[in-house]
Order: structure tokens, then sequence, then C-alpha cells
């Protein structure tokens, strides 16, 4: 059993992406928590207190507030739909409930998780871009792996691992390979791009040899030339997989993809983007 | 199946470190890879590679007899994985092997053995230092196995509720979920008998998904001699933690309640860092 989160807008619950959330606990066999977030720094506003003293200001929520009430009332709404969402897919589920900063709340939780799961464009702040600033954020900074989730899931039929030769990439192709045992029988595309199309044998020979303990359909694709055009190209033909990918490390240590590259790939195309860095 | 790394050093061949092998063995066929290394002893082994490492083109030059004692020891090793049914190989540049090889080779491992007890009586090393400076040239979780130790029965689980400590717990279970379940103790050390692990329960929720068999103890500052008897009376433990951090300032008290036990009591230890 594992510990899988899922980051929930109190207020905007996405349907598809906890779907696609349930799909994966239902993989593994695990119970779902919803991290339900609501950002109450920005409820804050500057009072001044009266004391014998003197005067002061003192941020300040107003729990009674119309405001706030109906926010309330929104989040207890979608707590009830999530456990509703969950229980129709047969899924066991727990609820968290972090009233603070959102990333500060999520990347804390996220330490004493297996697998966090975020729908791209969730934001705190209206549309911030696919992904969000505020999933961006989370990319860089979670202590678990993540998935970006999908707008819309079928089922994982194939494994895709982008690869760029960096401990990063190889990073995330083991932990996705440990977190899904059970994706053993699936098929597996290790997708190389490098600088001249080459894939040095010695390297590759290494990979394959440990990949070939944990899956029994495995397949290489080297390509060269420019990182996004070519995933684009290659990705898109495919359906029904998941991508792994090891950028978005908190130092630029990768060798050739980059945050934006991930970014591409989870703005471009519709499938769950698996992220975890060393 | 799970690819472990055999590391021997200069010759030395670690009985302890292949029974354990056999016996993971056992549980889960593994593909043992024989990494024979040439340096004198693990001490120098380390400081050779942070001195050297960014050269990366300088090799000890190797002794006839040492090349010789290297040889006797694939030989030894070769031996037993046939006897005991362990798939295995023999890093084929074996005399150039050296750590920067090492650390490329655990790139794609699950699991890197070291087997000596020279881990545990290295003098005038601090024992934090040192396995901070084999996690720096790896790149997959170490285990490091006494002469004399049984395959674990008990798993201990070292905790401070940080980063490190979290990341150990999770890699040992992801790799050995077969001794997940077995009992497991989680230990947290701090001088106030009423403070506990920061953030207990998101610890607890977490730990209990992967070790079902879960107790907690807690050691205050009368705790040192309380765990040296504790950890006696616990039948073949493994020690999981994460590498510590250096300016934490609960770190003295950290070395001088678990390092010390580890050290005295030469308990095999899994450590595992990002």
């Amino acid at each position: 059993m594992q510990k899988i989160l899922i980051a929930i807008n109190g207020e905007e619950l996405n349907e598809q992406a906890l779907n696609f959330a349930c799909a994966i606990a239902r993989i593994k066999g695990s119970p779902l928590t919803g991290i339900f977030l609501e950002n109450m720094v920005e409820n804050e506003q500057l009072i001044w207190k009266v004391t014998g003293g003197g005067n002061y200001p003192e941020w300040e929520t107003d729990e009674h507030s119309k405001i706030l009430e109906a926010k309330a009332k929104k989040i207890n709404a979608n707590i009830e739909k999530f456990r509703a969402v969950c229980q129709a897919n047969q899924v066991l589920c727990k609820v968290h409930e972090d009233k603070s900063v959102p990333s500060r709340e999520v990347e804390t939780e996220s330490r004493f998780a297996d697998l966090l799961i975020v729908d791209a464009c969730m934001s705190f702040k209206g549309y911030t871009g696919t992904p969000s600033d505020f999933v961006q954020q989370i990319l860089r900074h979670a202590e678990c792996p993540v998935i970006v989730a999908p707008e819309s899931f079928t089922a994982i039929n194939e494994i895709v691992f982008l690869y760029d030769g960096s401990k990063n990439a190889a990073y995330a192709i083991k932990q996705f390979t440990y977190l899904f045992p059970e994706l053993y029988d699936k098929r597996v595309i290790v997708f190389r791009i490098s600088e001249d199309g080459i894939w040095q044998d010695h390297e590759r020979q290494q990979m394959q040899e440990w990949l070939q303990q944990r899956y029994s359909a495995i397949g290489f694709e080297v390509q060269k030339g420019d990182v996004k055009d070519k995933i684009f190209d290659y990705l898109l033909k495919r359906e029904n997989n998941i991508i792994v990918m090891g950028s978005y490390g908190r130092t630029a240590l990768s060798r050739f993809f980059s945050h934006s590259d991930a970014d591409f790939v989870i703005n471009a195309i519709p499938r769950p983007l698996f992220i975890s860095h060393a | 199946m799970k690819k472990v790394i055999a590391a021997f050093d200069n010759g030395h061949y670690s009985e302890g470190m292949m029974q354990f092998a056999s016996e993971l063995n056992k549980k889960e066929p593994i593909l043992l890879v024989g990494a024979f290394l040439p340096q004198v002893d693990y001490a120098s082994l380390w400081s050779y590679a942070a001195a050297n490492i960014a050269d990366g083109v300088y090799i000890p030059l190797i002794e006839p007899q040492t090349a010789e004692a290297i040889q006797k020891t694939i030989d030894r090793f070769e031996t037993y994985c046939l006897k005991n049914h362990i798939r295995f190989t023999v890093h084929k540049e074996y005399f150039d092997f050296a750590l920067p090889e090492l650390k490329k080779e655990t790139t794609y491992a699950d699991l890197l053995l070291i087997g000596s007890d020279l881990f545990y009586s290295q003098t005038g090393i601090d024992l934090n230092d040192y396995l901070k400076e084999i996690l720096h040239h790896t790149d997959c979780p170490v285990l490091i196995i006494p002469e004399k130790s049984d395959f674990p029965a008990n798993n201990i689980l070292t905790c401070d509720g940080k980063e490190g400590s979290i990341y150990a717990i999770k890699q040992f279970a992801y790799l050995f979920p077969e001794l997940a379940s077995q009992p497991t103790t989680l230990v947290y050390a701090n001088p106030d008998p009423d403070h506990q692990i920061p953030g207990h329960g998101s610890v607890m929720e977490l730990v209990n998904c992967h070790y079902p068999r879960l107790n907690e103890v807690h050691l205050d500052v009368n705790g040192k001699k309380f765990f040296d008897t504790w950890v006696s009376g616990i039948k073949s433990p493994v020690v999981i933690a994460g590498a510590f951090n250096r300016g934490d300032i609960s770190m003295i008290f950290k070395k001088s309640f678990i390092t010390d036990t580890i050290a005295s009591h030469r308990l095999p230890v899994f450590i595992a860092h990002k």
C-alpha cells in the first residue's frame, strides 16, 4: 500500500483529474488522499488592534465574513463530491484540509507521500498557463514524484521514458519502476534525443540490463534534432501511454531536457506525465 | 529482479556480504554484479575519489600481489554465486575499476553492498561524514554489512522528520517490500522527552502504509544506555537512515546515540539520499 495524494483547489474540483487519480489508486490498490487547499493568506486583512499599551496593526482573517462563509460552503460541497467520485471508482479516500500558503502546504505533504497527482492548470490566482505557476512550483519543490493528470484518460498500455543521458532522467526511470511494479507487462519505450543522434553502446547496455530485470517488452528510439519537435512528432502518434521525465530538478543539472521541455509536454501532449528528480 | 552491486576492496573477500546476497536471492532472484576495487581500504578509497574525481583519469597503480589478490577474490565470488544459484556478472575492466566507474555503474543499479568490518572501525573518521562521503559517490542506496551478521529480521528506522530520513524510509520499502513487513521500530532522538517527531501524524501515516508491524521509540537525554541495551535485545536488526545533515542542531545528539550504537554493535546499515 502506498500513500497517494491529489492536490485540489478547495473551491474548484477538477473531476477529470480526480478520475485519473482514482485510476492510479486502483492500479496501486491504495487509498487516495485529497489535499484540499485554501489560500487563507489572501483572505487576511490588516486590522488595527486596540490595547491599553497603544494601537498596532495585525493581519487577521475574519472567519465570519460572508466571503469566507461562501468559500467554506463551496469547499465542503467539493469534499462531498470528492468522496462520491472515489466511492463510485471503488477507491478508499481520506481528506486533508490545508489552510495556509497552498504551495508550501503541498510541498510539506509531499515529503510524507509516495506520489502526488496534480491538475496542470491548478491555480489560486486565475489562469496562469499550462502548467500553471502553482504547478511549476510544485514540480520544482515536491519531495515525492508527481504525476500531472491529463485532460482525458483511458488506460496505460505503454510507458515512454524520455531520456537525455542525465542522472535526473535515470533517477526518474528508477523511481517510476519502483512505484509501479504492477505495470511490468506494459510496453516500454526509451526515447533518447542526443545532439548527434547516437547512443553510446555502454550507456545503453547498462540501462537495458536494468530494464530487462523489470519489463518484458522494451524498445529503444534515438533521434537528433529539436527536442520539442521530436518529442511532439513521436508522442502525438502514440496513444494510451504515460510519459516519464526527470527534468524539473532543483539544480540545472539536466543535460538536454529543460523545464520548458517538460512544460511543453504538459501543454501540448494530452498524456499523464510522471516527473521525479534527484 | 534487482540489480545489486557487491563492492570488494583490494582483494578483500567478504563472506558476510555474500551470505547476505544469497539470502536476498532466495527472497527474490537478483543479478549480482561484482565490483573489485583496487584501492587499499575504504578510507583511502573515498578520499582518493574526492581528490581526483574531477580529473577522472587517475587510476591507482596496482601491485602484482594486489592483482593476484583481486583475481583470487573474483574466483571465490564466482564459485560462491554458482554454488548458490545467484545470477552474476563481473565488471570486465576490473583492474581499472575505480570510483568514477563505480558511480556510473550505480546509476543503473538498485543497491550497492559494501561488506567490510573496516567501516565499523574507522579511526579518526566521523561515521556520519563517512556515510555521506560514500553516498556522494553513488547514485543508488547503499547497504553496509558487517562480516558477522544475520539476515535482517527487524527494521530500525531512524527518523528526524526531515527530508533525508523520510526519503531513506521510503526507498527501503520500495526496494525490500518483503523486509518492510517484518517488525519495525521507528526511533526518534530528542533530548526533550515531550518533543515529538516534526509532522508526527504525517510520518506515522506514511510509515504505517509500508511497515505494518510498527513500533515507536523516543530516545530522550537518558536514552543512550537504553538504546544500547534495547538494540542488544533486537534479533538481527538493520538500521535504515538518511544522510544526516551538517549544521543540524540535533546532529550531535543523533551522533552520540545512533552512530555510536551502529559502530559498537556492528549493525547493518541501509542509507539512501537523493
